[in-house]
Order: structure tokens, then sequence, then C-alpha cells
């Protein structure tokens, strides 16, 4: 949807964009080079790691700035996207009530979603779904305005956040899957880049977030992508067993507690039919990462709103799926790089 | 809305203060630049409309008169703000003699 912003929101909203850029960019490669400079033979564990990066830079006011920064454009993309959204609530909401859709829409009136889902969730006002708008606010408004230019957790200022998850797309094993289940699709950013590289293959997208399923339903039928948008937990989906040949995700591992990862892909296993596949695309592990960049991205944990972020990357992902009956898993950064990182595995066949 | 981990605010600088003064300095940059933005769009539309031209405010030069007028007012705000730290009845005399009955 094109959202015409009256001129004090939109410029709010690109200056978000502009601080955190500068902050990514020149603040913390400042920091960095700093950084390594006084440390060039860094130690290798995530807590020895914090401990040098913090108290090395501790003073730094680049280092200080940056993460203040970082910070404060986290905290108020909520106070400036979601009264932006509320000045045009009348053509969003006319949008979103889908007048010829492509695909479905299955709400869970029902649902009781899981205590972890709340715990200051990106430090969302109220949770993710505290306003009733948040899929649009963010998914259109934040990605466009403040993400994209400014980069976030993993993905550097001035990446393409798109562009990152059609090349996880096709990094799937086969073209011929007939029914794909994605688990947390939010929006569906990553449902329609799967919607292009399977272009045959029937999807159902799982999500929990009401608000983010009926942007994602909107978009649909904007873009004349058949997708199921089904709403439910990823660990709990209740669609058929055995029913899918490719389970995929998108950065969900990271927003739940490692002992519901571990749940999420006991539930792949069961969705997928002997056979099937599984595609997992996540932060890199921090063997990958210099200590800098470790400390950077473990920082999300404590400081916006990523609480399960640092168990989930101490979480050995081969093993888990190994426990959870995979078998051919594979781990790669796309491209040559550390992000997107994939994950692949197989179920075995009967 | 309880507003995620807001109220449990990590700072960054140093201390809670240092954080709050710093919060409200990114606050008054953002108001500038909207205000920036504003004026920009401003100008296309008064470009548009065939009353001025960028150019034109570019190249303007004051009159003597302007300049004064401008000049004054360039005082007031450099007092105002690095004034602030003076004791209040300097800053009282001074914003006095700002004043045209």
């Amino acid at each position: 949807m094109d959202m015409d912003l009256r001129q004090r929101r939109r410029a709010s909203l690109e200056f978000l964009g502009s601080v955190q850029h500068f902050a990514g960019r020149t603040l913390q490669s400042a920091a960095a080079a700093q950084y390594e400079a006084a440390v060039p033979a860094p130690p290798d564990s995530l807590d020895e790691r914090r401990e040098s990066v913090h108290s090395t830079l501790d003073g730094s006011s680049v280092w200080e700035f940056d993460r203040f920064l970082t910070r404060w454009v986290a905290e108020e993309i909520y106070v400036r996207a979601l009264p932006a959204i509320e000045e045009i609530r009348g053509g969003v909401e006319k949008w979103l009530d889908v007048a010829r859709p492509s695909g479905t829409l299955t709400l869970d009136p029902d649902l009781v979603p899981p205590a972890y889902w709340e715990h200051g969730f990106h430090l969302a006002p109220g949770g993710w779904d505290g306003h009733d708008l948040m899929g649009p606010a963010i998914s259109e408004l934040v990605f466009a305005y403040v993400l994209t230019p400014g980069g976030v957790g993993a993905v550097r200022a001035g990446e393409n956040l798109n562009d990152q998850r059609s090349q996880v797309a096709g990094e799937t094993r086969r073209t011929d899957y007939e029914h794909v289940v994605e688990l947390g699709a939010s929006s569906g950013r990553f449902t329609f880049a799967l919607r292009r590289r399977l272009p045959d293959a029937r999807i159902t997208a799982v999500e929990l977030s009401e608000s983010a399923l009926r942007h994602a339903h909107a978009l649909s039928a904007d873009k004349g992508a058949r997708i199921d948008w089904w709403q439910g937990a990823a660990e709990d989906t209740k669609l058929e067993s055995g029913s899918a040949d490719l389970v995929a995700c998108y950065t969900l591992l990271h927003e739940c507690p490692a002992e519901v990862n571990l749940q999420i892909l006991a539930e792949a296993f069961r969705l997928l039919e002997p056979g099937g596949d599984l595609m997992i695309s996540e932060i890199a592990p921090y063997e990958h990462q210099n200590a800098f960049r470790a400390v950077v991205l473990d920082w999300e944990t404590e400081n916006r709103g990523e609480p399960y972020w640092r168990e989930v990357m101490a979480l050995d992902l081969h093993r888990a799926l190994a426990d959870a009956g995979f078998v051919d898993i594979e781990s790669y950064g796309v491209g040559g790089g550390v992000y997107p990182w994939v994950t692949r595995a197989t179920k075995p066949a009967a | 809305m309880t507003g995620g981990d807001v109220p449990n605010r990590p700072h960054y600088l140093g201390s809670d203060r240092l954080d709050d003064l710093a919060r409200m300095i990114t606050e008054l940059t953002s108001e500038l630049w909207i205000l920036k933005d504003r004026n920009m769009v401003l100008e296309k539309l008064l470009a548009e409309a065939g009353v001025v031209t960028v150019e034109s405010i570019d190249s303007y030069q004051p009159d003597a008169e302007t300049a004064a007028h401008i000049a004054a007012e360039r005082s007031a705000l450099a007092a105002r703000i690095f004034g602030a730290v003076l004791p209040n009845d300097q800053r009282l005399e001074r914003e006095l003699g700002t004043v045209h009955p």
C-alpha cells in the first residue's frame, strides 16, 4: 500500500533512519576500529568478548553514543510510526478490509498467546499486538523509513532486507514442493519471496500476530499472491501432521526461548512428510563473527527487546536438529558472508 | 501500554540524567529537522506557485534595516542559549531588554 504520510510524520520517521544510519555506519565503525586497534587478539568466548569490548571502550564517545542512539531509535519508532498511521487510519482500514482476497486468512479467536511473546518484544508498547495497526505501522513505515536506510540487528545500514529474503528463498533444496509451511511469517516479507521462488506450491504462513496477518492478507491481495495466512504459534500450529514437504522460517528462532526453539523443531518435524525439507534462516553463530560484531549483536538481548537472543545464539542448532530427527544438516552464509545465514535439513524418508 | 522494557531503560552515557539530556537533544535535533524539511517543502511550493524561487532566497542580500533585524534576533538566540548558565537576574535583565512596548 502507498501510505502518504503528513509532512511532520514523514520527516520525523526519515530522521530516525538517518540517525540510525549515522550511528551504524560512522559511530559503530569508529568504535570497531578503536577496539580492534586496542585488542588485536581478542578472546573467543562470548563472556570474555563482552568483558573485553566493554572494558576497552569504556568512556569511548563513539561507542557510547552509537549504543545510545541505537536504543533511542528502537524506542522512538513506535512513538512516531503509530501516530503517523493513526492519522491515515481510514485509508489503512479500508485497505485492510480486503474485497478480493488472494488466498485465505484464518484467525483464531480463542488463541492464548504464549507468555514469552509479550516479554518486552522489540520494545513494542503493549507487546507486538499492543496496537491494532502495529503490523502495517512496522512493516510499511518503519521498514521503509528506518530499518532499510538505517539497518537493524544483524542487517547493516543500507543493506536491502527484501533482497536478503529473496536470496534465502533461493536456497530451497528443490523447487517442486507442493505444500510449504512458513513459521513466524509476520507480515509476509519472506513468504512473498517463497511465493516467487515456488510459484506452484501451496503456501501456509503461520503467525501469532493478528495485526501482522491482516496486513499480510491485504498485501497478498495487492500482489495477487495466493497464500493461506494462519494464526498460531510456531511450536503448536495445529496444522495436519505430514502435510508439508517444506517448512521454512526466517529470523524466527531468536524471538523465542531456547526451549521453545526445540519445540519448533519438533513441530517442523511433525509437519513434514518423510523426505521433506526444513530451511531456517537465522543469525550466524558467534564463531563466525569477529569479537566486536558478536558483542554488538549480543547487546540486543538487554537493550533492544530481544530477551531470548543470547540463549538462542548459545543453542547448538545442528545438535538440536539431529536430536529432533533431522538428517543432511548443513549451514552456510548465502553469498559467502555471514548474513543471511541458512541452515538446511531433511526429515528422513520413510 | 507498558512500553516494552522502557521502565527499566538502561543508561548509556554514564548516568540516567545524562541520558535524559541526550534524549532531549536528539528530540530537539529531530524537531529542527522536521522544520528544515518543512522549509524545503515550502520553498518548493512557493517556487511552483511563482512566488519566490530557491535561487532568489539564496541570492537575497539583506538591506541595512533587514540585516540589523536579523543580527538582533541572532544575538538574542545566542544569548538565550549560551546564557542559560548565567544567574537568573542577568538572564531576566537581558530578556527585559528585548521587550518593545
